[in-house]
């Protein structure tokens, strides 16, 4: 049966790319973020929608640090509060288990190779944020917006953990400086 | 040889395709439509709650796996291939769309 189009190499490569961006839409779609009214066609790797998706993700703007090879490599950076935060309440913590927290957390997006294209990626985590190197000239986003999902989620699931577990150590300070006192435990504790 | 009805049916269920199948495939094809041949867009245009995320993937996952035309990809290389199903489907419309008598021209 015959075709009503022939698709070559450039075409699909164009269809692909369009397609991961329609992926990563979704993606941002079913973890409540708003997508924006932008066309989701997609002809070149820096026209991708993945820059703009990292932005609405961690609430930010991405700053284009460096390029290098003619733009096959790219480093970028992140700065977010939710990082931020999260990195001023693990350093409160012993050593040993800031390690482990770190990364337990940033482990899923420390390095991404593509399986079947040539794309890399490579986070450096910052005091303030990440910092982004992407190398390669073709490949696809989806995947590794995916794993930067699961980190926003792991971060945000941690910090709250954190935050309970040095309220928790607030109220037990509260309580034995109290009892030192007069004896008492005090009705209302200190947040 | 006789037929027996009972068993002629449970071959029939047996062959044939789950509607779940079915319903992913669609949707996997309207996407791909969606993609390649719809005139929107934009993403506002698009309804995200009308596939799941699966079916998201599974069409790119179609669109990787299909070998270009111009490198040598022939119909059989390509069979099964989702976007090859719409295309074809897109070309069958083209012929439907052919046959109407053209439009009597008026003549003041």
């Amino acid at each position: 049966m015959s075709k009503s189009l022939f698709v070559p190499h450039q075409t699909l490569s164009e269809y692909q790319m369009t397609m991961d961006n329609m992926v990563m839409a979704k993606l941002l779609h079913d973890n409540q973020i708003p997508v924006p009214d932008i066309p989701f066609a997609c002809n070149y790797r820096e026209d991708s929608f993945f820059y703009q998706a990292m932005s609405l993700l961690f609430q930010t703007v991405l700053c284009h640090e460096e390029e290098h090879d003619y733009g096959q490599t790219v480093v970028f950076s992140l700065r977010s509060s939710l990082i931020e935060e999260w990195m001023d309440l693990a350093h409160t913590f012993p050593d040993e288990e800031w390690k482990q927290r770190l990364e337990s957390v940033f482990d899923p997006v420390q390095e991404y190779l593509d399986d079947y294209f040539e794309l890399c990626t490579r986070t450096e985590i910052t005091s303030f944020g990440l910092r982004i190197t992407i190398s390669g000239s073709f490949g696809f986003f989806h995947p590794i917006l995916e794993s930067f999902i699961e980190c926003k989620q792991c971060l945000e699931q941690e910090l709250e953990e954190m935050k309970a577990q040095k309220g928790e150590d607030k109220d037990d300070r509260n309580i034995d400086h109290d009892a030192r006192g007069n004896g008492i435990r005090p009705y209302r504790t200190a947040v | 040889m006789r037929l027996n009805l009972h068993t002629f049916m449970e071959k029939v269920d047996q062959s044939c395709v789950s509607g779940h199948d079915v319903e992913e495939c669609e949707m996997t094809m309207q996407l791909i439509e969606l993609v390649c041949y719809s005139p929107k867009t934009h993403f506002g245009e698009v309804n995200f709650n009308s596939f799941p995320l699966e079916a998201a993937k599974r069409a790119f996952e179609e669109l990787v796996a299909y070998c270009p035309d111009d490198c040598g990809g022939e119909e059989n290389e390509n069979s099964g291939n989702l976007l090859l199903e719409v295309n074809r489907i897109a070309h069958f419309k083209q012929s439907v769309l052919k046959l109407r008598p053209p439009r009597k021209r008026r003549f003041f």
